[in-house]
């Protein structure tokens, strides 16, 4: 195990390296040119490869590699359909908006989306309004893109000595960090990858990320290949595993702590993460890292899985089980909500739940997700930026066929991928989150070549990487160009906003790395959030502001706020009066979609009851009307505003 | 019609085919599922895959590629500069 922990952080750190040394060339070629534009837009040069990789790696986010796998592995084949709609995906996500964006964007000089906002409606209040929300969701959203990188870490570098020393070191020498989580390794992981992040984002801007996503996409595709190519091989090939599956019922859930009779010795007492162990007739599994500090003669307390399934404990026992070093005290163990004793539900909609008795995906939430990834993802101003950044439509054009083949290699293979991990690492339903990197451990062990590992982990790595950068980027340009450059300080010099930039930076890395020291237990759910709540805030204000003349400030204020506070409201309902993390869905639909529909409303309503647009708005963002043309309302109530 | 209004029309009879294209899929995969994947009996396994995932997903998933690509190089005009 030592030797594989010793090649996997040779190969992560010779990946690292690359990425720095991307960075640091990304600076050299931007150094010369304009401070704002070049730094937050890249001087709007992408090419094909490049705005198809960033906007695939950028989409592709820590939800895509350790939230997506997580479900799939907590719930089954029904993921498939959760995540169906990214068959259209790039066709929608790039098509809806891209071309006119793209235009509107080299015609104002907009470099952020507020930006553009400010520049349709003339309103410097949403153009605030916008960075506001921005700024808060995509703080929260990055919580969950650090808590994965942060487990990767750990579980890359967790059986290194060197790595271990550093971390308990760490917690030694930092007790208010120690205070906040009980896992050192994590913690120094989450160090590690924030300052990592940090530099090559501040010292590169946009080119930096735009070139680290051309490589973090590639390695993503090679990664989940070879996963794919591995998995399908150790299984003994998809028909195998779904036969298994096909008798596979959920396990009972529960919590441990593991006591020695004396106190532990001056090494203590280490049990790692995924040891199985049989108790009171039960075989169970450990779902976190046991320690016992020495001095002490108990374990806090871990989560564990009790498997139940016959013919999984047959083989599962057919090797033999070592006993301990220390003695488990079980805590209660609890049923799944939906799915218990029901053989082959990992096989079927809606599939099992732990908390759920509808089941994961009732057809009302199914209808929603496929609404939810295409519109969503359409949504994401992360998305429009690169819409704003590449050369010309031929670009365009070449980088959504690139994508659809892209997205159709990554995800679907995904969902085979982790439905063979239900057979081949089972027992990780109460720590889903970590499936991930256990998967490329196991499947490179038991390939013969442990320095893939380092590779196969690289990938996800890559994912929360790329996103992470692109969003911290995107804060700081709303924050610096927005508000502080167009309404505090209009004539800031670029050493100045330079150094603003970097000072925006730091303080976001700061605030998404205490809110990663309380990781979420479904990283996913906490993405699903944030996500929405930028789609249903954006996507009105922008697509109809690209499509619709007479869409105007009032109703582009009106739908911001009428589809994020319809969102947030159902969210709040299910959390204050249900005591509940589910957001309230009427009529069995997401909030998204009440969200979208609101906003959709309010903008209609805003745009009768508020100023009509002037003829020079009109005239500058959608060209001169003419008479014959079907595209004009013979209604439009055009007036100069001015 | 002015460059600007030309473009500005284009793009909108793009983005209601995307649009159609995108409800075609829904309709499909979701119509498709509820059908047969919201069902007690164990599904029939083809290649290993259960046969409301080969027909309601990865098939439509593979034509869908298909039309993207097709559409993205072929449909979708060059902005008039």
């Amino acid at each position: 195990m030592m030797e594989g922990a010793s090649v996997s952080l040779m190969a992560f750190v010779g990946y690292t390296s690359l990425v720095l040394a991307l960075a640091w060339l990304s600076h050299r070629v931007g150094s010369k040119k304009s401070f704002l534009n070049e730094y937050f837009l890249g001087s709007r040069s992408l090419g094909v490869i490049a705005l198809a990789l960033t906007f695939g790696a950028t989409s592709a986010s820590a939800g895509s590699f350790a939230g997506f796998p997580s479900l799939i592995y907590a719930h089954g084949w029904v993921l498939a359909l959760w995540i169906a709609s990214y068959m259209i995906f790039p066709l929608c996500g790039m098509g809806l908006l891209g071309k006119r964006l793209s235009r509107i964007s080299h015609l104002t000089g907009a470099i952020t989306v507020p930006d553009v906002l400010r520049e349709r409606f003339q309103s410097p209040a949403l153009a605030l309004l916008s960075t506001v929300l921005l700024a808060v969701l995509l703080c929260v959203f990055l919580i969950p893109q650090f808590t994965l990188a942060a487990l990767i870490m750990q579980q890359l570098l967790g059986s290194s000595a060197i790595y271990q020393d550093a971390a308990y070191a760490l917690q030694q020498a930092v007790p208010v960090v120690a205070a906040q989580n009980s896992d050192p390794e994590y913690v120094l992981g989450l160090f590690v990858f924030v300052g990592l992040v940090i530099v090559y984002t501040m010292f590169g801007g946009f080119r930096a990320v735009v070139w680290t996503d051309i490589l973090q996409g590639i390695v993503m595709l090679v990664g989940v290949l070879l996963m794919l190519g591995l998995a399908l091989h150790q299984v003994g090939g998809l028909r195998a595993a779904s036969e298994i599956m096909q008798d596979m019922e959920p396990p009972e859930l529960g919590t441990a702590s593991f006591a020695v009779s004396d106190t532990a010795p001056s090494e203590g007492i280490r049990i790692p993460m995924g040891t199985w162990f049989e108790h009171d007739g039960r075989l169970l599994r450990t779902g976190e890292p046991v320690h016992i500090s020495p001095g002490d003669s108990i374990s806090a307390e871990i989560k564990i899985t009790s498997v139940t399934t016959p013919a999984e404990i047959e083989r599962i026992t057919a090797n033999p089980i070592l006993p301990l070093p220390a003695e488990p005290r079980v805590n209660t163990l609890r049923n799944y909500a939906r799915g218990s004793g029901e053989p082959g539900t990992y096989m079927r909609a809606p599939g099992p739940s732990p908390t759920d008795a509808d089941g994961f995906l009732p057809i009302g939430l199914a209808i929603s997700f496929f609404a939810f990834w295409a519109l969503a993802g359409t949504g994401q101003p992360g998305n429009m930026v690169r819409l704003m950044a590449f050369t010309g439509t031929g670009t365009l054009k070449r980088a959504i066929a690139s994508l659809s083949v892209y997205f159709a290699l990554i995800y679907f293979p995904l969902v085979i991928i982790f439905c063979c991990a239900r057979v081949l690492a089972p027992g990780f339903d109460h720590t889903p989150d970590r499936i991930m990197p256990v998967m490329a451990y196991l499947l490179s062990d038991n390939a013969g070549i442990p320095w893939l590992a380092g590779f196969l982990i690289a990938a996800p790595f890559a994912a929360a990487m790329s996103t992470v950068d692109s969003f911290i980027l995107m804060i700081t340009s709303s924050v610096v160009r927005d508000v502080y450059q167009r309404s505090i300080n209009p004539r800031a010099n670029p050493a100045r906003l330079r150094r603003m930039s970097y000072a925006v930076i730091l303080l976001i890395g700061l605030v998404a790395t205490v809110g990663a020291l309380y990781p979420p237990q479904f990283l996913q759910y906490v993405i699903v959030f944030t996500g929405g709540g930028l789609a249903v805030a954006f996507l009105g204000p922008v697509a109809l502001g690209l499509y619709w003349p007479r869409f105007n400030k009032a109703g582009a204020i009106a739908s911001m706020l009428g589809g994020f506070g319809a969102y947030l409201a159902l969210y709040l309902v299910g959390f204050l009066v249900y005591d509940s993390t589910a957001p309230v869905r009427p009529l069995g639909l997401d909030p998204l979609i009440w969200g979208f529909t609101t906003s959709l409303g309010a903008a209609w309503l805003g745009t009768r009851l508020g100023r009509p647009n002037s003829a020079r708005i009109i005239r500058d963002f959608f060209g001169q009307i003419t008479g014959d043309s079907p595209a004009v309302d013979p209604g439009l109530p055009i007036k100069d505003g001015t | 019609m002015d460059k600007l209004r030309l473009a500005f029309t284009r793009a909108r009879t793009e983005s209601f085919h995307i649009l159609a294209a995108w409800l075609t899929c829904m309709i499909w995969t979701i119509g498709y599922c509820a059908l047969f994947a919201y069902d007690d009996q164990p599904p029939a396994l083809i290649w290993g895959l259960p046969s409301w995932v080969l027909f309601g997903i990865a098939i439509p998933w593979i034509l869908a590629t298909a039309y993207s690509i097709w559409y993205a190089l072929t449909r979708i005009q060059d902005n008039a500069s």
